[in-house]
C-alpha cells in the first residue's frame, strides 16, 4: 500500500471531499453565528417601569389607587422601551375595558395612568401618561 | 511549504478532520436523545410566539398538529430509535424537521435552538458504529464515525453562547449593577431583591456591581476556558458552580441545564489521533499523534 493511499484512507469526510466538508463547515458556522448572536443573548438589558393609577374627581381632588399586580413585574421588561410601552399600554386599555373602574365612577371622573420608565437604569427619568374619562354629565 | 506551515496545517487537519471515536459518539447520541426529550417535552404555560399569528395557516397547524398528542408521541418514538442508534443520521434529520416548529413556542426558546443546532451538527456523523440497534438492516456496521468538525461546531456553539452574552453585558450600565437592580425589580423570575444595590446573604451584603463584574468575567472564562485541554475540568467546575449559584438568584428555565449538558462535547475525548485509526501501520518513528506523511499535502 502506498503512502498516498494510506493517507487518503485515514480521512473520513461528511461529504465526498475535503472541499465539500470545508464549504459545509463555513455554511453551518455562518447560519449558527447569525442566529445565535442575536437570539441567544439573555438578561443583558431591562426597561424599568413604575406604573401608578390616580383617580381625579370632578372637583379636582386626586386619590392614588393601588397599582394592579400585573403591572408591577413583567417578563416583557427584558425588551427595549418601545416594545414594553406598547405592550403595557395595550394591557392597561384592556384592564380599563374589563374592570368596573370607569362604570362605577362618578361622571366626570378621570383615571390617570402614570408610567415612569428608564432603559438600563433604575433612575426613572421618562414618563408617559394615559388618561381615561368617564362620560361627562349631561 | 516550510516546517512551521506544515505543522500548523497538520494541527488544523487534526482539529477538523481527526476521526471521531465511535464509542463516545454513541454515548453522546444517547445523552442527546434524553436531553432533547426533556427540553422539548410539553409543559404548562406553553404558547405560540406572536410572529406565528402573522401567517394565517400557522395557528391552525400548531393547534391541530404540532401541539397535538400524536405529534409528541411520534417525536418520542423517533427519539427512542435515534437514541438506540437505529439509522441515527436519517432519524437525526427527521427529528430536526419534527422539532423545528417547536422552537417557536414561548419559553425554552434559547435552549431549544441550541439543542436543535446540536442535533443538526451531530446528525452529520455516523454514530451507529457502537451501541446501536440494527434490526433488519443489511450491510456491515460502519467502521468510521466521521470527522471531528461537526463536534467542533457544537463546541464552538457553546463558546458563542457564553461569548455573546458576555459581550452583550460588557456595558457600563450592566457592570455598574444598574441592570441587575432593574431586573430584580421588574422580572417575576428573579428570586432576590437587589434594588438597594446589594445582595444580602445573611450578615454579608455584596455590592451588585461586584456580582455583575463577576458574572461577566465568568462568562468570558467559560467561553474561552474549554478550548485549553488543561483547563477543561476547572472550567466545567466553574460553569457548574456558576449555574448553581444562578439558580438561587434567577429562574431561567432549561438554558443552564442545556449549557451544562454541552460541557460533554469538551469533556468526552471524541477525537482520536489519525494514526490510532490504523494501528497495524506505524506512520511515525517518534509516535507523534499529529504526524502526517508528507504526501498528505
Amino acid at each position: 500500500m502506498t503512502e498516498k493511499s494510506i493517507s487518503s484512507q485515514k480521512q473520513t469526510f461528511v461529504t465526498a471531499s475535503r472541499q465539500g466538508d470545508l464549504l459545509l463547515v463555513f455554511l453551518l458556522l455562518a447560519c449558527m453565528l447569525i442566529l445565535t448572536c442575536y437570539r441567544l443573548r439573555v438578561y443583558f438589558q431591562v426597561t424599568v417601569v413604575e406604573v401608578s393609577v390616580i383617580r381625579v374627581a370632578p372637583d379636582g381632588g386626586q386619590e392614588r389607587l393601588p397599582t394592579p399586580k400585573q403591572f408591577r413585574r413583567m417578563p416583557i421588561a427584558v425588551q427595549p422601551p418601545p416594545v414594553v410601552l406598547d405592550v403595557l399600554e395595550r394591557r392597561i386599555r384592556t384592564y380599563m375595558d374589563s374592570s368596573s373602574l370607569l362604570s362605577e365612577a362618578e361622571p366626570g371622573t378621570r383615571f390617570k395612568w402614570l408610567i415612569r420608565y428608564a432603559f438600563n437604569s433604575i433612575h426613572l427619568d421618562s414618563q408617559r401618561v394615559l388618561l381615561f374619562k368617564t362620560d361627562e354629565p349631561h | 511549504m516550510n516546517r512551521t506551515d506544515h505543522s500548523s496545517f497538520n494541527r488544523l487537519e487534526q482539529f477538523l478532520f481527526a476521526p471521531v471515536d465511535p464509542a463516545y459518539a454513541a454515548v453522546f447520541r444517547i445523552a442527546l436523545a434524553a436531553m432533547l426529550a426533556v427540553v422539548f417535552w410539553p409543559y404548562e404555560g406553553m404558547g405560540l410566539v406572536l410572529g406565528v399569528y402573522r401567517v394565517p395557516a400557522l395557528p391552525y397547524l400548531y393547534k391541530h398538529i404540532f401541539l397535538a398528542m400524536p405529534y409528541w408521541l411520534l417525536i418520542l418514538a423517533v427519539l427512542t430509535f435515534f437514541g438506540a442508534g437505529f439509522s441515527p443520521r436519517v432519524l437525526g434529520f427527521l427529528l430536526v424537521a419534527l422539532l423545528l416548529p417547536l422552537v417557536f413556542l414561548i419559553g425554552r426558546q434559547p435552549s431549544r435552538q441550541i439543542l436543535l443546532f446540536t442535533l443538526v451538527f451531530f446528525s452529520l456523523l455516523r454514530s451507529d458504529a457502537r451501541l446501536s440497534l440494527r434490526w433488519g438492516r443489511q450491510g456491515p456496521q460502519p467502521v468510521t464515525t466521521g470527522p471531528m468538525w461537526p463536534i467542533r461546531l457544537i463546541q464552538l456553539q457553546l463558546s458563542v453562547v457564553y461569548g455573546v452574552n458576555a459581550l452583550a453585558k460588557t456595558t457600563p450600565e450592566y457592570l455598574s449593577g444598574q441592570i441587575l437592580m432593574g431586573m430584580s425589580k421588574m422580572l417575576p423570575n428573579f428570586l432576590v431583591n437587589l434594588s438597594d444595590g446589594y445582595l444580602h446573604l445573611g450578615p454579608l451584603a455584596i455590592p451588585v456591581t461586584i456580582l455583575a463584574i463577576a458574572s461577566v468575567i465568568t462568562e468570558y472564562t467559560l467561553a474561552i476556558g474549554f478550548w485549553f485541554p488543561r483547563l477543561r475540568i476547572a472550567t466545567a467546575v466553574l460553569g457548574v458552580s456558576f449555574h448553581i449559584v444562578l439558580r438561587f438568584i434567577i429562574k431561567i428555565g432549561m438554558l443552564d441545564w442545556t449549557s451544562m449538558f454541552l460541557y460533554l462535547v469538551f469533556l468526552l475525548p471524541f477525537d482520536r489521533p489519525f494514526n490510532q485509526q490504523f494501528p497495524e501501520k506505524k506512520y511515525n518513528q517518534d509516535s507523534n499523534p499529529n504526524y502526517l506523511p508528507r504526501s498528505y499535502t
